[in-house]
């Protein structure tokens, strides 16, 4: 990371502050979080034209009057304006003075210069922003080979390298790469020989047209977008006040759903954003709205003070600045929120900009059915407010019930509670749903406590009507009573933050309003519709849309070839890697737009092309020049992932649950078949084959998963009773089959999709002559064939 | 740069364990690091520093007291200062003080190194907890393990590098290996067990003796093999093949290796017979084996049976855990999670 890399350089160069730690320890730190707000170098204009956070200027202050200012006894200037330092720091400053004011900092500001990042406008030449533009096809010498333009970057660079394309894969290793690639299953022997007989000039391609149109096709692919929208359905600590997302999963069918639509990606970017800001989205489409509404929170113990809830609170929009910036755009704004970016064009006042936008949003629960708006409304505000009083209520009368003057809070809020309850009965004949969703708030609390804690922490899935989803309100934090800290929301309202600096909740800066960031913006960057959730997705996809359109390009050809054109799929930064392919990443990029942004489209661009269908084995020549396969002279084999894999051997047993869509279940249970997508993802506490299989942490955006192979993982195979089920449901479907050639040749067919060669046969009898033909099963499904795509 | 330099100016503290991973791009560290393995005991529920290696002579003066620095909101309703019912002396060449609660230990404090600069900023137990294992509260971010086990790698490819070792065997924030690779998070074994096979997911087959199923990864191998003839050089083929055989050594070293019953009476006689002891075995024979690198143990979560056994043996009881065994620190200085 390179912010930690930063650090450790700050950490050295504090080497030289030793002689002078009074003024590192006592002196900036404070002048840091009451002064620099409006006292500082970075400011446009500085408040009485006084600087503090340079040599000079806080020499000009020590001579002037710092001190007198500091004392609050001087009549004509009393600092910090809020209130006077508390007098030991008064003293501190004293100390320093007399001993000679030692600054042990160079005479200019050329420290924080020399640290700053790349500036605003230098960065407006940053290659990952400029416009995308369509290249030229290079010229080639071997033209033939060409099928589809991306074609023709690849070979020109082989072809100045010396380097020739490897042949085209054979038509049975083509058909198994398509089903899996496009369907995340193994194609059964029947579906390769299909292909492999079909004599039609476009079989290839019909086949692709065939599998970019299933089903299946948005299940596997929607499991790649996940991934990068950190999809999970509870919290890393499923807490109280930040318990599961129980309707999590209708996000998840949305996304597979919209992907087998091919909404186009900007689309589908606009709806996970701000579904329910478009005019006239169908209903169905708010289940997009999961992407923020079902997004990792911190647990708020509303006993702790005012700066730690405030500091919770700022953590989650954080998290939404992160995901959204490193997964959509590809830059890691989250580094500039307690400093300017070291090294990317990313001011702070961007980053708070930003986050003022998630500060204005809200997680909701909304029906899935239609609802008059206004009931909506009033319902989004009042659902979150019977949770924060129901959640007081119960902890003030159990554990906290010491609280001073908790009995007195409790009743209070107790007649709130049932004013809103007497409100929302008055629903019960339009929307009886809403009703009942609610009365889990104004119930006494449960007497199972302890058994509530332990489920709590379970993420366990609903079928009620409803979906997690976002809706315009700001959230603020009331430190007004000294012993009990409140949320509270502002439906409709923003809320433009300060800049918190050094991230640090109790130093506001100058403002930061809800903005786009500077460096990408082609327009006015402000961000002024509600919450500023819409006018954020329109200008990534217009203003950004060069970037945006390079990041998925570039993770989609990660996900085709095994390998990325930029090697860091979530920082197209200064510290992220420059692309291997400039101009066809280009190139792609300005097409995928020009072709309105169709996912289907990119597939079929790269899925067609020579380079794609090229053979994976190595070649000693191809070796020699370039090992690491960067110039893809020849397709990048690769184990599967861990949900093409498990279902694929649920699909070779014939157990597999084919059914789309629906409630996740437990995947550590014998009795769940269904597609690995519908399994319960969880971010406290994931599911073991998920774990073992690299399964990507799911607090996090996720740009790639690595994919290992350890003994842990052959325990599995060898040893779980998943597999040893897997094989006894196969050999059930070999059972009639006359003799033990013929099944051997069978479990072939059904394992491996081909027939088995002569010595295949020979070592299978020769084992089955001191076993049986369950544990031959067995053995063919852990071979390293079954994990492998080639 | 000294060691309390670098743990003070780091975000959480721990965090700073990367730095042999960092040291790539940082120029690397003047001196060569040598340690092999880490064995780190997070024991939620201890005794407090304050009654053991940290003496604070202001709690005295400011007993039942609560001044403006300490004045935090917590959790739970909380008392003054409370100062340590315990007596501390200088022990070793150091003259390291201890209290009198750990007559052993200060009979061997020449060999520790006790650090007295860590601080939380938060006073809640979940991400207090998240914040020492990752320098974060919000449990995103890589553990220390993840840290250790991507720095120094692994020698030893049979088991994983990083193990964590917990009554119920959880994840969470101490096994996460946040934005490094998945293959540095921990993995999580269940010390409340002694048996390996109940430790260890599938590490027993239930069907096949060891020669049937030594004949049964033959047959594998051999497939493998035609396999790899028909395809060609490949590092994942060639390597599963090599972690077959890896998995299949394992379910007999494991057993041995993970199995602390094979100690000498004596030994286990020493640690004790409590989960929190056989973990506390289990890791040093672990490391002693010489299997995964830097297994790591940690202690009770709270509630699950916490090591209460210091408060019965304390001269008096000791009041509850308040605000004032807590460092505080006026808020302006507290550290933000690294952006």
């Amino acid at each position: 990371m390179p912010c930690l890399y930063f650090l450790l350089l700050l950490t050295a160069a504090g080497l030289h502050a030793q002689p002078a730690d009074l003024f590192e320890s006592k002196i900036r730190p404070v002048l840091a979080a009451n002064c620099y707000g409006c006292h500082s170098s970075k400011l446009k204009s500085p408040m009485g034209d006084l600087v503090l956070d340079t040599k000079t200027g806080l020499r000009k202050a020590v001579e002037g009057r710092l001190l007198k200012a500091l004392r609050h006894n001087d009549g004509n200037i009393q600092m910090p304006p809020s209130g006077k330092l508390p007098q030991n720091v008064i003293d501190n400053f004293e100390a320093w003075v007399n001993a000679g004011a030692i600054d042990p900092r160079p005479d200019t500001a050329t420290t924080s210069q020399a640290l700053r990042g790349m500036s605003v406008e230098a960065g407006k030449k940053w290659w990952s922003f400029q416009p995308v533009n369509e290249q030229p096809a290079p010229a080639v010498k071997n033209a033939k080979w060409l099928q589809r333009k991306i074609d023709a970057f690849l070979l020109a660079r082989m072809e100045a390298k010396q380097l020739t394309p490897s042949d085209k894969a054979d038509k049975q290793t083509l058909a198994q790469r398509l089903y899996l690639t496009l369907t995340g299953l193994r194609p059964n022997y029947e579906e390769i020989e299909a292909f492999a007989n079909d004599i039609n000039p476009n079989a290839y391609k019909n086949l692709v047209d065939k599998l970019l149109s299933s089903d299946q096709y948005g299940e596997k692919w929607a499991r790649h977008w996940l991934d990068v929208a950190r999809y999970a359905e509870d919290n890393p600590t499923s807490e109280a006040t930040n318990p599961p997302y129980p309707y999590a999963w209708r996000y998840r069918d949305w996304v597979i759903e919209a992907l087998n639509k091919d909404v186009p990606y900007n689309d589908f970017l606009k709806l996970q954003l701000a579904a329910d800001k478009i005019p006239n989205t169908k209903r169905e489409d708010l289940r997009a709205l999961g992407y923020l509404g079902a997004a990792p929170v911190y647990h708020k113990d509303q006993r702790l003070s005012y700066d730690v809830i405030y500091t919770f609170l700022s953590d989650d929009w954080d998290e939404r600045v992160d995901a959204v910036t490193r997964g959509l755009l590809g830059l890691t704004v989250a580094c500039a929120r307690c400093h300017d970016h070291k090294f990317d064009p990313i001011p702070t006042k961007d980053y708070y900009g930003l986050a003022s936008v998630f500060a204005s949003t809200m997680r909701s629960e909304r029906p899935t059915f239609d609802i008059d708006p206004q009931v909506e409304a009033r319902f989004q505000f009042v659902q979150r407010r019977l949770f924060d009083l129901a959640y007081s209520r119960n902890l003030l009368t159990g554990e906290a019930s010491t609280v001073v003057g908790a009995a007195e809070r409790v009743a209070r809020w107790k007649l709130e509670i049932a004013e809103l309850q007497k409100e929302m009965e008055s629903l019960q004949t339009r929307y009886p749903v809403l009703v009942q969703y609610l009365e889990r708030f104004w119930r006494d609390p449960p007497k199972q406590a302890k058994q509530a804690v332990t489920d709590r922490r379970r993420p366990g899935a609903s079928a009620e009507p409803f979906m997690n989803t976002v809706y315009d309100a700001a959230s603020f934090v009331d430190g007004s009573d000294a012993n009990y800290t409140w949320l509270f929301y502002k439906p409709n309202e923003p809320r433009d933050l300060p800049v918190f600096l050094r991230g640090n909740v109790d130093a506001p800066g100058e403002p930061a309003p809800r903005k786009f960031l500077e460096v990408l913006a082609k327009s006015d960057p402000k961000l002024t519709n509600g919450s500023g959730r819409l006018d954020l997705a329109e200008k990534i996809v217009t203003d950004a849309a060069p970037l945006t359109a390079r990041v998925i390009v570039n993770r989609v050809w990660a996900w085709h070839f095994g390998r990325p054109i930029v090697n860091t799929p979530s920082d197209f930064g200064t510290q992220g890697d420059k692309p291997t392919h400039p101009e066809l990443l280009d190139d792609l990029s300005a097409r995928f737009i020009a072709n309105g942004w169709s996912l289907k489209w990119l597939h079929r661009e790269i899925l067609l092309s020579s380079a794609w269908q090229q053979a994976s084995h190595r070649r000693a020549d191809g070796d020699k020049i370039d090992q690491s396969n960067t110039l893809l002279w020849r397709m990048n084999p690769r184990r599967l992932d861990v949900e093409a894999y498990r279902d694929s051997l649920l699909r070779i047993a014939g157990t597999l649950d084919a059914k789309i869509y629906g409630i996740s279940q437990d995947l550590d249970a014998d009795t769940n078949t269904r597609r690995t997508i519908y399994g319960r993802i969880a971010r406290g506490r994931l599911s073991n084959i998920l774990k073992l299989y690299d399964f990507p942490d799911a607090t996090q955006t996720s740009p790639n998963r690595d994919l290992t192979t350890t003994p842990l993982q052959q325990l599995f195979v060898m040893n779980s009773p998943f597999l040893r089920a897997q094989a006894n449901s196969l050999v059930k479907t070999v059972d009639s089959e006359p003799d033990t050639n013929a099944r051997i040749r069978a479990l072939y067919r059904k394992v491996l999709a081909r027939d088995p060669s002569s010595k295949e046969i020979d070592i299978a009898k020769n084992y089955l002559a001191q076993s049986d033909i369950t544990n031959f099963a067995h053995v063919l499904l852990s071979t390293n064939e079954v994990l492998f795509q080639k | 740069m000294t060691r309390r330099q670098l743990f003070q100016q780091m975000c959480g503290g721990l965090a700073a364990i990367g730095l042999n991973a960092m040291a790539a791009s940082y120029g690397g560290p003047k001196t060569a690091g040598k340690a092999k393995h880490v064995i780190f005991l997070f024991l939620p529920g201890g005794p407090s520093h304050v009654d053991m290696f940290d003496p604070k002579p202001a709690l005295e003066k400011f007993a039942g007291q609560r001044p403006g620095s300490v004045d935090l909101r917590t959790e739970r309703q909380t008392g003054g200062l409370l100062p340590s019912p315990f007596k501390f002396q200088k022990y070793g060449r150091a003259g390291v003080e201890v209290s009198e609660l750990l007559p052993q230990i200060s009979s061997v404090i020449d060999d520790i190194c006790v650090m007295k600069s860590m601080y939380t900023f938060n006073p809640t137990h979940t991400p207090a907890r998240s914040l020492i294992h990752s320098g974060s509260i919000l449990a995103t971010r890589p553990s220390l393990g993840s840290w250790v086990s991507y720095g120094l790698g692994t020698e030893n490819q049979n088991l994983p590098a990083f193990v964590s070792l917990s009554p119920g065997g959880a994840g969470g924030p101490q096994v996460r290996s946040g934005f490094l690779p998945s293959e540095f998070q921990g993995t999580p074994f269940n010390d409340s067990e002694v048996e390996p096979e109940k430790m260890i997911a599938n590490l027993r087959n239930k069907v096949l003796d060891k020669d049937a199923q030594r004949r049964q990864l033959d047959a594998i191998q051999a497939l493998n093999s035609e396999f790899s003839n028909g395809f060609g050089a490949d590092d994942f083929l060639e390597g599963r093949i090599k972690s077959m055989e890896a998995a299949y050594r394992m379910q007999f070293e494991a057993m041995d290796v993970f199995d602390i019953r094979k100690e000498p009476d004596a030994i286990r006689a020493e640690y004790g017979t409590t989960p929190f002891a056989n973990g506390c075995l289990l890791a040093r024979r672990l490391v002693e084996k010489g299997r995964p690198l830097h297994p790591r143990q940690h202690g009770r979560r709270p509630g699950l049976g916490r090591p209460q056994g210091h408060r019965k043996e304390s001269p008096q009881t000791l009041p509850r855990h308040g605000p004032g065994r807590r460092r505080a620190h006026p808020r302006p200085q507290a550290p933000r999670p690294a952006g």
